[in-house]
């Protein structure tokens, strides 16, 4: 349970809300890289915490990311030209750069300089990895660029795709920290997803299927561990970490690539799903990279030219009755990225957790929730910087291992839970 | 596609509306077992605040089990909030969750009790550590304690948490 202020707190990321400023904090993904392929291609429109923006990139090849309507008279900038390093607005041919700055107003004057004084809102745009990252917060705050593992790794060990997911940010992450859900929710794919099965570790899951859990806090966030038993005497640990405001990282399996997400709001009813795919130490094999793009994992299928899952709620998830009824598929979804989309639509576009009833394996979520509380309000009353910003809480890494009984796994695998270059991950 | 019960009219804000406004669960039976001094004293400043008939006890000490062998300490006695002392075992029927509180340094040896009984029970089990600037090893040292004990195990920073998750649970 959660009162309706806590709850219209963490979930609300307009600008201006305590939340919102947080998140205004990070850099967030904006775009796939893939979306602005070339210089002077199309823009495109972004719509980021409640924000309608327009992202494109000149032909000197730098990104944009600037409101999306036209200071003259609001039209969108969605059907301007983008040419000589800059946007231009069909309607009375305004120009701007990749800042925001008016570089053209063709009716005035050059002379009169009327255009230094037009300046939409922008924000910086960069290239890191596969994703298009941007900082929304105030200028003179803007932290270090992120270091993600799966953003840093060359090119041919990653891959990375983002979904729409129709609800709140918050419930789609708290998905993330639920590892309770995997035994149920996901029954089935272990065995059978290409980028899941045959590791070693599988065999424990399928022969515990109420596992232990330890919630541990970290400096950005928060480590999850599910606790099952193992030969002599030892544990099977599956340790997921919680980056604030909305990074997770499945625990591995065998050597399979390790994957995770990323949580950003469209607006307070719409959330991009972001799912990345990498190896530590090895390129992606061919057949690897096709099973992502084919939507296997924690990655979808999509509609045709957009980002909107295949299977979405207009269609009702393509709903299989009879997988379901056979158990190939626990809820009669397909896919463990429309499983959990599916599902988390369902409790509406802001699920109301005054009526929620936890319980105590929910103590990841709740903790989870107590740290975004506590770190908005220190950033409101204090200016304090929430953790996650910092690069160095971006170096983390889930693990699977086997330990002794009586081990601390946040102290035990200090080193397996941090991003190492040239290291592979600790998985079985 | 769009009938009023398919999936892209069920989970708009409009129908969110609908949902059967009642209360859907009924008052847990939580105790809160502060497991040493730190811990009680964290659990003594919650006790005015109004929970959902959660009850606050303390460790005393170890006393012989009712029906136990002599020698072989089975029960505990606790401290309520009034002051009057309680019997683990008078505590446990009809308990949804019992939450150990245990500050980091501390072993409390009694959880032993406090988790035997409660598995015996089928009643589950939650402990929080409250790590308040504790060593990694005083951390470790107590949940190797509280690790055979509870089903859920909670490593906290700060005091404030238990408060925060008591809430959660409806306690
Ligand atoms: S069983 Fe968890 S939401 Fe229904
Ligand atoms: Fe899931």
């Amino acid at each position: 349970m959660l009162r309706k202020e806590i709850n219209d707190l963490l979930t609300q990321t307009d600008a201006g809300t305590p939340m919102g400023e947080m998140y205004r904090q990070y850099w967030i993904p904006a775009l796939l890289a893939e979306e602005l392929p070339e210089n002077d291609c199309p823009p495109v429109r972004v719509k980021l915490l409640g924000e309608r923006l327009i992202a494109f990139r000149d032909t000197d090849g730098k990104y944009g990311l600037i409101d999306e309507f036209c200071p003259h008279r609001g039209a969108s900038l969605w059907f301007g030209r983008n040419e000589e390093h800059g946007l231009r607005c069909p309607y009375h041919g305004w120009k701007f750069d990749v800042t925001g700055q008016c570089i053209e107003v063709p009716s005035e004057p050059t002379e009169s300089g009327f255009c230094e004084k037009i300046k939409l809102a922008g924000y910086p745009l960069v290239k890191i990895g596969d994703v298009l990252w941007t900082y929304m917060g105030a200028a003179e705050q803007q932290p270090p660029l992120p270091e993600w593992e799966f953003a840093t790794v060359p090119a041919e060990q990653s891959f990375t795709s983002k979904r729409l997911q129709e609800c709140n940010w918050l419930q789609a992450m708290e998905g993330g920290i639920d590892s309770s859900h995997v035994s149920w929710l996901h029954s089935g794919d272990l065995q059978r997803d290409p980028l899941f099965k045959g590791a070693a570790g599988n065999k424990y899951n399928q022969q515990d299927k109420m596992p232990v859990f330890e919630v541990t806090e970290s400096d950005g966030g928060l480590y999850i561990g599910a606790r099952r038993n193992a030969e002599d005497g030892k544990y099977y640990w599956r340790i997921t970490p919680w980056v604030m405001p909305s990074f997770t990282m499945v625990p591995p399996r065998g050597d399979h690539p390790m994957h995770g997400h990323f949580w950003i709001p469209i607006d307070d009813h719409n959330c991009w799903a972001w799912s990345y795919d990498y190896h530590p130490v090895r390129a992606l094999t061919g057949e690897e990279r096709q099973a992502m793009q084919d939507g296997k994992g924690v990655h979808v299928k999509y509609v045709p030219g957009t980002y909107r899952p295949a299977a979405n709620k207009d269609n009702d998830y393509l709903m299989d009755r009879e997988a379901q009824r056979r158990g190939e598929t626990f809820s009669g979804i397909t896919g463990i990225g429309m499983q959990d989309a599916s599902i988390q639509e369902s409790m509406g576009p802001i699920v109301d957790r005054t009526k929620e009833n936890l319980v105590s394996t929910d103590n990841g979520i709740i903790m989870a929730r107590n740290r975004l509380r506590k770190a908005a309000m220190e950033l409101k009353d204090k200016g304090v910087r929430p953790p996650g910003v910092d690069p160095v809480h971006q170096k983390v890494r889930s693990a699977a291992v086997i330990l002794p009984p009586d081990k601390a796994y946040k102290d035990a695998c200090k080193e397996d839970l941090m991003a190492r270059p040239g290291v592979r991950q600790s998985s079985v | 596609m769009s009938s009023p019960s398919d999936c892209a009219r069920a989970a708009t804000a409009e129908e969110a509306r609908y949902r059967v406004d009642y209360p859907n669960s009924k008052p847990r039976t939580s105790k809160i077992v502060a497991m040493d001094d730190r811990a009680a004293a964290i659990t003594r400043d919650l006790e005015t605040a109004s929970w959902n008939g959660a009850r606050f006890l303390s460790l005393i000490g170890r006393t012989k089990g009712v029906q136990g062998l002599d020698s072989i300490p089975l029960d505990l006695d606790l401290r309520d909030r009034s002051g009057a002392v309680a019997r683990l075992s008078k505590e446990l029927p009809g308990a949804d969750v019992v939450v150990m509180i245990a500050s980091a340094g501390e072993s409390p040896a009694d959880a032993g009790i406090v988790g035997r009984s409660c598995a015996a029970r089928g009643i589950m089990t939650t402990g929080i550590i409250v790590e308040a600037g504790a060593s990694a090893e005083e951390v470790e040292l107590t949940l190797e304690t509280l690790r055979p004990n509870a089903r859920m195990l909670v490593v906290a920073s700060d005091a404030d948490y238990v408060a925060e998750m008591l809430t959660a649970l409806r306690a």
